[in-house]
């Protein structure tokens, strides 16, 4: 969606028009959704954010111009709340959760699909934040990386170095288990 | 210790970032000579290759999060309201729908208008020589005299 038709959208949406209201969040909800839960593990935490983010926009929106992407900006307060969200559960806990992966795994050829789906998103959930963003932005819910950086306010440099850590990283973390597992 | 293809660096570079598969990488990097390399790539690339597609096979496997079905609704309470104006100009009438309602209104103002800012406006009519005649012929005469009588007393 252009930029113009955007500005439009929210210009109506913000004079109370209760479809234009609806097609924003039809339209960017789903995705705001599946990056705060990929960030957080957690699906309340993440619909928490959602919401967050979108009483910030109907707040921002009487002063938007159609300079900014309001995709990437939403995005971006809503990253920022999962950024706020996990250093509050830090300071709580003292560690950021869940902190590892299960020791206890079984080869690869042996797990069922819910193990293996867990094992991988323990495994996401242990990368550093920034590393993680980068992950799910660009491979999990395909942004381009020029949007992804964007987002995440860094150069394209910057977010391809983060790519390639948090890919290394999860491929040490799946061949330990792995290793683990058989041995 | 030999100088390595930048080419097959760059590929190497891309594999390791952005996944196995090249639709996963930027649209400028998809060029044929990158493409080529995907196709018959050196062993370098090819040990890359075969740990970056494990690593991609495992994050497809991951589930789309669903939200709740409730999340637009909650959402959705927290949006601006439409303004009374809005609500009428926008209550899904076509445009020339709301002219002749406009008509109306204006024509009702506008006698409002005329009539209260008449001088005769808000008095009763004066009795003329004629109405004199007839009320005397029915034998209202008296009636002003009456009422002076009420207002005196």
């Amino acid at each position: 969606m252009s930029a113009q038709r955007d500005f439009e959208e929210i210009a109506r949406a913000t004079r109370g028009d209760s479809a234009a209201q609806n097609a924003l969040v039809r339209r960017h909800m789903p995705r705001l959704h599946a990056v705060a839960t990929r960030m957080l593990g957690d699906s309340a935490a993440a619909e928490d954010v959602v919401q967050e983010t979108f009483v910030k926009a109907w707040q921002a929106m009487p002063g938007w111009t159609p300079d900014a992407r309001f995709s990437t900006w939403l995005h971006r307060v809503a990253l920022n709340l999962c950024y706020d969200y996990l250093r509050r559960r830090r300071d709580v806990t003292g560690v950021e959760l869940p902190e590892q992966t299960d020791p206890d795994l079984r080869p690869d050829d042996r797990l069922d699909q819910a193990e293996r789906v867990s094992r991988i998103e323990a495994a996401i959930a242990s990368l550093p934040e920034r590393q993680r963003a980068a992950l799910v932005l660009c491979r999990l819910e395909g942004h381009t990386n020029i949007e992804a950086a964007d987002i995440m306010e860094i150069s394209v440099e910057a977010l391809e170095s983060l790519l390639a850590r948090a890919r290394r990283t999860l491929r040490a973390m799946l061949s330990e288990g792995t290793e683990a597992a058989h041995g | 210790m030999a100088d390595r293809d930048p080419v097959e660096d760059r590929v190497i570079s891309l594999v390791e970032t952005y996944g196995a598969e090249a639709e996963l990488w930027p649209e400028a990097e998809r060029s044929n000579v990158h493409l080529a390399l995907l196709e018959a790539p050196t062993p370098a690339i090819e040990d890359v290759l075969a740990a970056a597609r494990h690593l991609d096979d495992v994050l497809d496997q991951l589930p789309y999060p669903e939200p709740a079905p409730d999340l637009p609704v909650r959402i959705l309470s927290n949006a601006p309201r439409r303004s009374l104006w809005d609500s009428f100009v926008g209550a899904g009438l076509p445009w020339p729908a709301l002219v002749p309602a406009g008509g109306a209104l204006a024509s009702l103002g506008f006698g409002l208008l005329i009539g209260l800012s008449s001088p005769e406006a808000g008095t009763l009519p004066t009795e003329t020589d004629e109405d004199s005649i007839l009320y005397a012929a029915l034998g209202y005469s008296a009636l002003p005299d009456a009422f002076g009588e009420l207002s005196n007393d």
